[in-house]
């Protein structure tokens, strides 16, 4: 006798058939899973990069291709935006699935348990796309509201939510072939007219977020970077965007007395700026490049790192620099061999043929080739051979 | 059969990457950090259930069912559209007003809207000029969503 109220109410419950459109369908779905699942991959993989390139004990860092860093961040958060729209669309597409139930007469404790999970499972996958979307946009534009300490998060729910597309692309695998193969049976080129218009829109919608906002990374788009976060390089000072003021950092009380300690095998030396100023200069051109995506080349001059580290014998080894900022989680970083080795990786002490400015660095500043700008270390005070 | 490995293969694979981001949540994130990603996390599940898939459902019962065929699918595309902007001009705008950065010289967001809203807008005229000198008319079938 109980079974008749759940039953009445099962009936007026809507049914995924009777809410379904034009467009939420297993081929609109699946379609649209093409291009953001490789989407959500790109990203991952980028970030991957991106996070290697950020620890001390990364692997395989290299100082080349120059460009290197500046293309994976660029490319990752280009890829990530992208997501935005795409998440969307799949959202509503798949929406009448909401409405789905255990299948079969006799819904069994088996039967639940896999529904329960398969739900668990695209909650999962969900949450984890949206937090990771919604955190990647409100980092790049410096809206830290999220209050979490964003690097390890990030990273994490990464993990977890390409971990989930893998799972959930298994699941949907036979639903997937079945519904290319259905394409390919038929002859049809295109999906057939609503869903083919629904899934170009996407992508035309998901192509101009990417080209409103990648001018950021690629200068000769700069004008048309209306959706990124920062105004074209040529508003900002000597040219290139600040992410961290020298007086957020807390340096300028003590900018008057520095000097650059260096210190390795063969002893200790203590140089100022008119000893920098007087040593053998180098000029380079490279690019700061942003965990936010935005970058930008310059001119920089200064002393070779190579030729300072020789000054106290330390040839072939690791360099671990200090900015003169504390507490902050790149106040110390460390500069593998390899980069100190380069001769492209300078002491900078001017920018585009000025002198460096203050909220830049001044006295002076690490730049090296393909290297994150959060490791291009700022008011350097100490360099110490490891 | 090899279907059947390459579901396992990408099963196991997913399984290791959430045990590992699981790992990694638990020794490399701060434990007050835990309950702020449970609370994103399951704010974001609340606005795909209870804010996103509602609002797809209300847009195709009340919104699309009464607009002609042929024009639900531009429809569909232009609110997709306006909603990534939306979004993105937003969080412009938030950060803009959160700035701790005085040498930030960030895009003004509104203006950005209007430009970027407006090409929106020309594009899908444009397409449905295409279209509509392509085609003939065409049924599309039930309104829902």
């Amino acid at each position: 006798m109980v079974r008749w109220p759940l039953q009445s109410i099962r009936r007026r419950i809507p049914t995924p058939a009777s809410v379904t459109g034009a467009v939420q369908s297993p081929a609109v779905v699946t379609r649209l899973g093409l291009f953001l699942g490789p989407a959500f991959g790109v990203c991952f993989l980028t970030g991957l990069i991106s996070h290697n390139a950020q620890s001390p004990t990364g692997v395989l860092l290299r100082p080349w291709p120059v460009w290197g860093y500046r293309l994976t961040q660029g490319i990752h958060v280009a890829t990530g935006i992208a997501c935005l729209p795409l998440l969307l669309a799949k959202i509503f597409a798949a929406y009448p699935r909401i409405l789905d139930r255990p299948d079969g007469p006799a819904r069994g404790p088996s039967v639940i348990i896999r529904f329960a999970a398969g739900r668990l499972l695209i909650g999962i996958l969900t949450a984890a796309g949206i937090v990771q979307v919604a955190t990647g946009l409100f980092n790049i534009f410096q809206w830290y509201v999220f209050t979490f300490d964003f690097v390890p998060v990030h990273y994490a729910v990464a993990w977890v939510a390409m971990g989930a597309i893998l799972i959930h692309v298994a699941t949907k695998l036979p639903t997937i072939i079945e519904t290319l193969r259905r394409r390919r049976r038929t002859g049809q080129r295109h999906s057939p007219g609503a869903r083919r218009g629904f899934i170009g829109g996407v992508l035309g919608v998901a192509g101009g977020l990417t080209i409103f906002s990648i001018g950021q990374t690629i200068g000769p788009l700069n004008g048309l970077a209306l959706l990124s976060p920062r105004r074209p390089r040529s508003v900002n000072l000597q040219g290139v965007p600040i992410n961290r003021t020298a007086a957020q950092a807390g340096v300028v009380d003590r900018i008057d007395s520095w000097s650059l300690t260096i210190t390795g095998p063969s002893g200790e030396h203590t140089l100022h700026r008119d000893t920098l100023t007087a040593m053998p200069q180098a000029t380079v051109r490279l690019p700061i490049a942003c965990v936010e995506g935005w970058s930008v080349s310059a001119e920089w001059s200064g002393v070779r790192i190579k030729d300072l580290v020789d000054l106290v014998g330390g040839a072939g080894r690791d360099l671990r620099v200090q900015s003169m900022e504390r507490g902050s989680r790149y106040a110390r970083t460390r500069l593998p061999a390899d980069f100190v080795a380069d001769p492209r990786s300078i002491l900078a002490i001017r920018i585009n043929g000025e002198v460096l400015a203050l909220d830049h660095g001044y006295p002076a500043r690490i730049i090296a080739p393909d290297r994150p700008g959060a490791l291009q270390t700022k008011w350097v005070e100490r360099l110490e051979v490891l | 059969m090899t279907e059947r490995i390459v579901r396992w293969s990408l099963a196991v694979l997913g399984g290791c990457g959430m045990a590992y981001g699981l790992v990694l949540v638990l020794t490399r994130v701060s434990p007050a950090d835990w309950f702020r990603l449970a609370r994103w996390g399951l704010a974001a599940w609340m606005i795909n259930d209870l804010v996103l898939m509602p609002l797809a459902l209300l847009l195709g019962l009340t919104v699309l069912r009464r607009v002609p065929p042929r024009r639900r699918m531009p429809l569909r595309i232009g609110l997709l559209g306006l909603a990534s902007l939306v979004i993105m001009t937003a969080i412009a705008v938030g950060a803009r007003a959160h700035q701790k950065n005085p040498t930030a010289e960030v895009t003004a967001p509104l203006p950005a809207l209007l430009i970027t809203g407006g090409v929106l807008v020309l594009v899908i005229l444009v397409a449905e000029l295409v279209a509509g000198l392509q085609r003939p008319e065409r049924d599309e079938g039930p309104a829902a969503g």
